[in-house]
């Protein structure tokens, strides 16, 4: 494996990137390069699992600062004259642009690396028209699915060495492949990704036991698995839970569904990050864009979640969410993945403040059982009685797709409005010829 | 979707209480002896658009006896705003208030005409759920009663089904403005429907079995504080009168779930 240069958040002047070494001690003196000064790489190196277990990898994140609003980097790691890694990212502007040039967001959600030998998404993406390329990425769960390929963990316990290797494995077969233009090589390293995690991150349906891992049938065994899980997570897609951008008028926030979800169902994020969630949508001062891990138009999947996977609506925070979102006095778009086709929906409030709800997902099917279905949102929201919450008609629109694909949101500012234009591409069977289907398109207040 | 959810309570609200009309009483005095003032007012009507409307609500019971009631209002200082499909009067004016119209309660006060009454409340404070009205009126955007009204006349008149609008969703409209004065002032005026087809029946078994989810909004309400619901109304377990001249079909006295939609 190469070292790994992987471009992550960004703001108008700063970016993040992930550096991954692999095996040996990283060199004393490595720098990234392309930004307004060379930028040192520190010492400050955590292992993390490698396919060798003597010889762990190394990761950090370093911050390239004083970069001008707006703008393309091509960034390099350099060590004795010697480039090393690459990759490329475009800062945020000051804020959301006009009509005339918008700003490309790519949403997506749930790659499976072992389906996608022919390496479709990145050639897909490659081939997007100049107009549609984007700006930045948002991924919201399951880029990675560490409970695959299931006959590996199907019948057997595996010691923790065992699932450092597989779950290593994985990562490395999918952000370290680093091919430019298939599988998920041009979203590994070609575009600043704001990265959340969901179940795949784990296994399916985290925390609940799975009845097919028995890796997970004990607590010592899913705190072992969590451990080795959240570590990988953290080095080769980010250390943070809650994401914010401010790109006025829109203000965007990416929280973390997963990691932090209780096995009694009571809470499906950190109650610290709710409570700063419900403080933002309660001060929003124009629109606000929302990405979760799963959908807010959804029924409580019931006995069902003990098999499939627990929706938020199964967890008593679902009461929380719901009430500062109808409490909103201005519209909000939530984003969101998981369930395997695409799908957009609205609820106008009692306050005429809308929720607009677009569904991204999945980039590469894992398992044909698993899709190729779709669903209708439920007539209401919210779809059983919250205290203090009114009920509001959820209308759908014509969009929908079961295919492979990802998302591009154009959004451009209108005064204190924000134009979204949104369009689901689908992969197709080799990515040679990906497919726009229009999807919403509205102002938001 | 068409369904009501049951509540879990084993008995109805108490705070919801009968009080039997009295020979030859009309609504009026009937309404003056609650000594309630501002609130829901429920009406069953005995004249084929009440019996029509009652009977389109018994799918939300389940007993599927018909409903009680056929029209829903908001009540204050003797003024009834709703929007009522018996009167609607001019189409054109109808339309440009959002089907929204204010009647006296005289209006109803034949007890032979308007049966069955309530008088159900919410909230200890009225002001923001009358406020809201003004926002209804204004505008078709968050609730299109002339939309809802095209659906239950053509309902009423035999040209659909006559549970079609509820099955599509479509509230009824006096009840629709009702709930959504309250949805305004952030109460939850019909918890067990599974959809938004607001009506009559619903805001009933609301009153009557959902105590319990009152309580709670009440004390999620109090400790959310002003902060986050600035300007609406503070949660209370209903409270009310009811008395019922005319139930259509006797209950059935075997069944053990007739007593949830009494």
């Amino acid at each position: 494996m190469n070292p790994l240069l992987l471009p992550r958040e960004v703001t108008a002047t700063d970016a993040w990137v992930g550096v991954v070494w692999p095996g040996a001690q990283p060199p004393a003196s490595m720098t990234i390069v392309g930004g307004p000064a060379e930028q040192p790489v520190g010492a400050a190196w955590q292992p993390v699992f490698s396919i060798d277990p003597r010889q762990p990898s190394s990761f950090q994140r370093a911050q390239v600062s004083g970069l001008s609003p707006g703008t393309s980097y091509q960034l390099a790691l350099v060590s004795g004259g010697q480039v090393l890694a690459q990759c490329r990212l475009k800062t945020l502007p000051d804020a959301l642009p006009s009509a005339s040039l918008p700003l490309n967001m790519l949403i997506a959600s749930c790659y499976s690396e072992l389906r996608d030998g022919a390496g479709a998404l990145g050639r897909a993406y490659a081939r997007l028209p100049a107009a549609s390329q984007p700006d930045l990425a948002i991924m919201m769960g399951d880029q990675v699915y560490l409970d695959t390929p299931v006959a590996h963990f199907l019948l057997r316990r595996h010691t923790p060495e065992q699932l450092a290797f597989e779950f290593a494995s994985n990562y490395q077969a999918t952000w370290a492949a680093n091919q430019p233009d298939t599988g998920f090589g041009p979203l590994a390293t070609g575009v600043a990704a704001f990265l959340s995690g969901d179940d795949h991150e784990l296994w399916n349906n985290a925390p609940t036991p799975a009845v097919h891992l028995p890796d997970t049938w004990t607590g010592d065994g899913r705190e072992i698995w969590s451990k080795i899980a959240a570590l990988l997570f953290d080095a080769y897609q980010t250390p943070r839970r809650l994401h914010a951008l401010e790109l006025p008028p829109l203000s965007i926030r990416s929280v973390d569904t997963r990691f932090a979800r209780a096995a009694d169902h009571s809470v499906f994020m950190d109650p610290q990050a709710m409570t700063e969630i419900a403080a933002w949508l309660a001060t929003l001062s124009g629109p606000g864009m929302l990405i979760l891990g799963q959908p807010i138009f959804v029924t409580e999947a019931g006995w069902r979640g003990n098999l499939a996977d627990w929706g938020l609506p199964d967890f008593a925070q679902y009461d929380d969410l719901v009430r500062a979102l109808t409490s909103v006095q201005h519209d909000v778009l939530v984003v969101t993945g998981d369930v395997h086709f695409g799908r957009v929906a609205e609820a106008v409030l009692p306050n005429g403040s809308r929720l607009v709800e677009i569904i991204a997902s999945p980039m590469v099917l894992v398992d044909d059982r698993a899709g190729r279905s779709w669903h209708e949102p439920p007539s209401a929201f919210p779809a059983r009685p919250v205290p203090c919450a009114p009920t509001s008609a959820v209308t759908v629109n014509p969009y929908r797709t079961i295919e492979n694909h990802f998302s591009i949101l154009s959004l451009w500012a209108e005064g204190q409005a924000v134009r979204v234009d949104h369009s689901g591409w689908e992969i197709g069977v080799d990515g040679s010829l990906p497919r726009p289907v229009p999807g919403y398109s509205g102002r938001l207040q | 979707m068409f369904a009501i959810r049951h509540s879990g309570a084993a008995a109805p609200n108490a705070l919801v209480k009968a009080q039997p009309a009295r020979r030859g009483e009309g609504n009026v005095a009937w309404l003056e002896r609650t000594g309630v003032g501002e609130g829901v007012l429920l009406l069953g009507g005995s004249q084929l658009t009440g019996v029509r409307l009652r009977v389109a609500q018994s799918r939300l019971r389940s007993d599927i006896s018909p409903s009680h009631w056929s029209f829903a209002g908001l009540i204050s200082q003797g003024v009834v705003t709703t929007s009522p499909l018996d009167a609607i009067g001019d189409p054109g004016e109808f339309a440009a208030h959002n089907g929204v119209s204010r009647v006296d309660a005289p209006m109803f006060d034949d007890p032979d005409r308007y049966p069955n009454i309530a008088v159900l409340v919410f909230t200890a404070q009225y002001a923001p759920v009358l406020d809201a009205l003004d926002q209804i009126e204004s505008g078709r955007a968050v609730l299109d009663v002339p939309a809802l009204t095209v659906a239950w006349l053509a309902a009423l008149w035999a040209v659909d089904e006559l549970d079609a609008p509820l099955r599509a969703g479509r509230g009824m409209p006096g009840a629709a403005v009702v709930a959504l004065a309250h949805a305004i002032a952030g109460l939850q005026l019909t918890p067990g429907l599974e959809s938004t087809a607001t009506c009559p029946e619903a805001i009933w078994q609301a009153a009557r079995w959902w105590a319990d989810f009152y309580r709670e909004s009440a004390t999620v309400a109090l400790r959310a504080g002003a902060t986050q619901f600035t300007g609406h109304a503070q949660p209370a377990v209903p409270a009310g009168m009811y008395a019922i001249r005319s139930r259509l079909v006797e209950p059935l006295q075997t069944s053990p779930r007739e007593v949830t939609s009494t």
